[in-house]
């Protein structure tokens, strides 16, 4: 899912100079697990909005709403006609669909969105996907080293890797070492003997923002005729 | 054919010696002269580091051409984390085309140990795939297929690390440089030599000394401070606590620490599949050309 | 006014018994199945209601009814603590307390120590 984090809130608040009508629109969604924009999250920094402007003179009229996701846009029939401030809570994916949504609002960013990652434990979110758009994680014991080596390494480590850490940080894990010792308990590491040659990537955000378009899915003439659409 | 006096040395079976230099970090081009004349004739090729340990200075192939216009061979490195393979192929080729023959293709320590831990990385490629593209390149290709009329020449090497982990693999990563393209390969500075041995018979078992020359690195510590550095601040380093101990002791830190580093030497030299040795001498430079007379490989 | 958020097991007895002893009469009580259920817009809409300061009331950290709830509310009190301050507050406005169901003392002098610290330094930042 996606791994995000409440902005400090003075950085939030030099960010609302000049608003009148404030939403925070949290997202049940991925900043929701990550405990970084969810109802509570919302409602916490929305009581801290309205509390800030009481004691500073502001005016704000602040209030909050969490929609299911905030990435579709079904979802945001309450926000229509809302020309205030949005302060979203979502990721920076339903920060911007929100935005397109309603362009006469303002949509200004609560959290900071970092990457796509999984729970390790109780508050802790490791990064474990960089989207490169081409997954060959069957070659390396289901462990990706584009996201997880700092080099992205793709043909062993590096002279950094040391008791299994990465050179970067000790709280890193080197991913390689990882992926050796898991290929020899599987008895596969004659994977590692094959040199994976240059990447191409151009799937990845290298070659440009993405588009990915699901053929089956596209609605066609006679689909777009029945719903009177051109 | 040999491209250079290195891999000449080396092919004929002698026992080659390289060294490195630290290239300036701004335009201080007399400071590199004069170390180039210091050094002239220590050894068979200087390595001229790229932006190492990712601060900014000058370029390796710059300092390598400054180094040629000195009557000296350059082995310009290369690492992964600053260049495409747009960016390495036109600087291998322009490089070529300047005179420098040798290139050390590395991954290149991560940015956040440098001083400039902000910026972006590439790691377009990794060091394996940078010599695959490179040794494409002297067959008379770049890596999208297009033929060259005139290929760079090159002698192509890597790093190794035995003292890195896993141990077991780091045999099979050589192996893997090797079929990648891999000439010669300098390893870490040895200073744990009993770990060296081991290493270099599981890479002998694997006849890989035939495949490849391994130039052992050295390093000769001033102080048993040096030394304590080496071992807790270094990433991949071995240092044995004896050799601590040894210079900890001694009345003379400095003397101790020459006599260790050509004691270290000879000890390489007698180890099956070594071809020469690499002196990283960082801020004593001018240690280099006693180190060598006094183990007796001076070229 | 101070509004203590008070854990069943241990907060409630001891502000219970602090409060016969009388002296608090600035002091609301509410009562929380445990400290860590207390959530971050709770304590910030007390202020908006009107209190100068919030005390967490909660078990001690190694006898917890939930396990870790009373731990989970040590570290929410003090990122509280800074949101308060980063809205304009003075400092020492929210503030943990870990005691025994008896402690009504320890009680009593987290609320004294607090009114102190809200007279000193007079309400705004």
């Amino acid at each position: 899912m996606i791994i995000a984090e409440r902005k400090p809130l003075p950085e939030v608040l030099g960010m609302l100079d000049g608003s009148n009508e404030i939403l925070v629109l949290g997202c049940r969604s991925c900043t929701a697990i990550c405990l970084a924009g969810g109802e509570k999250e919302s409602r916490a920094l929305s009581e801290a909005l309205a509390l800030h402007s009481e004691l500073k003179g502001k005016g704000w009229k602040v209030d909050t709403l969490t929609v299911e996701r905030a990435c579709e846009k079904e979802f945001l029939t309450p926000l229509n006609g809302f020309k205030g401030t949005v302060v979203s809570m979502a990721c920076g994916v339903g920060a911007q669909v929100v935005q397109d949504h309603g362009p006469e609002a303002m949509v200004v960013p609560g959290v900071n969105t970092s990457n796509m990652g999984a729970p390790e434990g109780m508050g802790v979110f490791v990064e474990k996907c960089a989207g490169c758009g081409d997954c060959i994680i069957h070659l390396t014991a289901g462990i990706c080293p584009i996201a997880r080596c700092a080099k992205s390494l793709l043909n062993g480590p590096c002279g950094g890797s040391q008791n299994g850490l990465c050179e970067v940080s000790k709280e890193t894990p080197c991913a390689w070492d990882q992926i050796i010792r898991s290929l020899e308990r599987s008895g596969r590491l004659d994977l590692l003997n094959v040199n994976i040659p240059p990447k191409d990537w151009r799937a990845s955000r290298n070659g440009g923002p993405r588009r990915v378009v699901n053929q089956e899915a596209l609605p066609g003439a006679a689909q777009n005729g029945w719903r009177g659409e051109p | 054919m040999s491209v250079s006096q290195l891999q000449g040395t080396l092919d004929a079976g002698k026992f080659a010696v390289t060294a490195e230099i630290g290239p300036p970090r701004s335009c201080e081009v007399d400071k590199l002269r004069q170390m180039a004349r210091l050094l002239k004739g220590s050894a068979h090729a200087f390595n001229l580091t790229d932006n190492q340990a990712a601060n900014v200075r000058m370029s390796s192939i710059a300092s390598s051409v400054i180094c040629l216009q000195e009557g000296l061979e350059p082995v310009m490195q290369m690492t992964c984390r600053d260049r495409n393979r747009i960016a390495m192929q036109s600087d291998v080729i322009g490089a070529s085309a300047l005179g420098i023959r040798n290139v050390l293709c590395i991954s290149g320590d991560h940015q956040v140990f440098g001083n400039h831990p902000q910026a972006k990385n590439v790691y377009d490629l990794d060091s394996i795939q940078e010599l695959m593209v490179l040794r494409n390149l002297t067959k008379g290709n770049n890596w999208s297929g297009e033929t060259l009329p005139e290929p760079p020449q090159l002698y192509l090497g890597a790093a190794v690390n035995p003292f890195a982990d896993p141990f077991e693999f780091r045999v099979t990563r050589l192996g893997k440089k090797v079929d990648a393209g891999a000439q010669f390969v300098q390893t870490q500075c040895v200073l744990d030599v009993e770990r060296f041995k081991k290493f270099m018979g599981l890479v002998v078992e694997k006849e890989l000394h035939e495949k490849v020359h391994i130039i052992a690195g050295v390093i000769p510590l001033r102080s048993h401070k040096a030394a304590l550095f080496m071992k807790n601040k270094v990433a991949g380093m071995s240092v044995p606590d004896e050799l601590v101990d040894r210079l900890r002791r001694s009345s003379d830190p400095k003397e101790e620490g020459i006599r260790m580093c050509v004691e270290m030497m000879n000890e390489l030299s007698s180890i099956k599949g070594v071809h020469g040795v690499h002196i990283t001498a960082i801020a004593w430079e001018d240690i280099i050309p006693r180190l060598v007379e006094e183990a007796g490989i001076r070229p | 006014m101070i509004v203590c958020y008070c854990c069943s097991r241990s907060g409630m007895p001891a502000a219970l018994l602090a409060l016969e002893e009388g002296g608090l009469d600035d002091v609301i009580v509410r009562e929380v199945p445990c400290a860590g259920s207390v959530e971050q817009w709770e304590v910030l809409r007390s202020f908006r209601q009107g209190a100068e300061g919030v005390l967490i009331v909660g078990c001690l950290l190694e006898n917890c009814a939930h396990h870790y709830g009373s731990e989970v509310a040590a570290r929410r009190s003090l990122i509280l603590e800074r949101t308060v301050q980063d809205i304009g507050l003075t400092k020492g406005r929210v503030a943990m307390v870990h005691l025994a169901e008896q402690q009504s003392a320890r009680f009593r002098r987290a609320v004294e120590e607090m009114r102190a610290t809200i007279r000193e330094q007079g309400g705004q930042a």
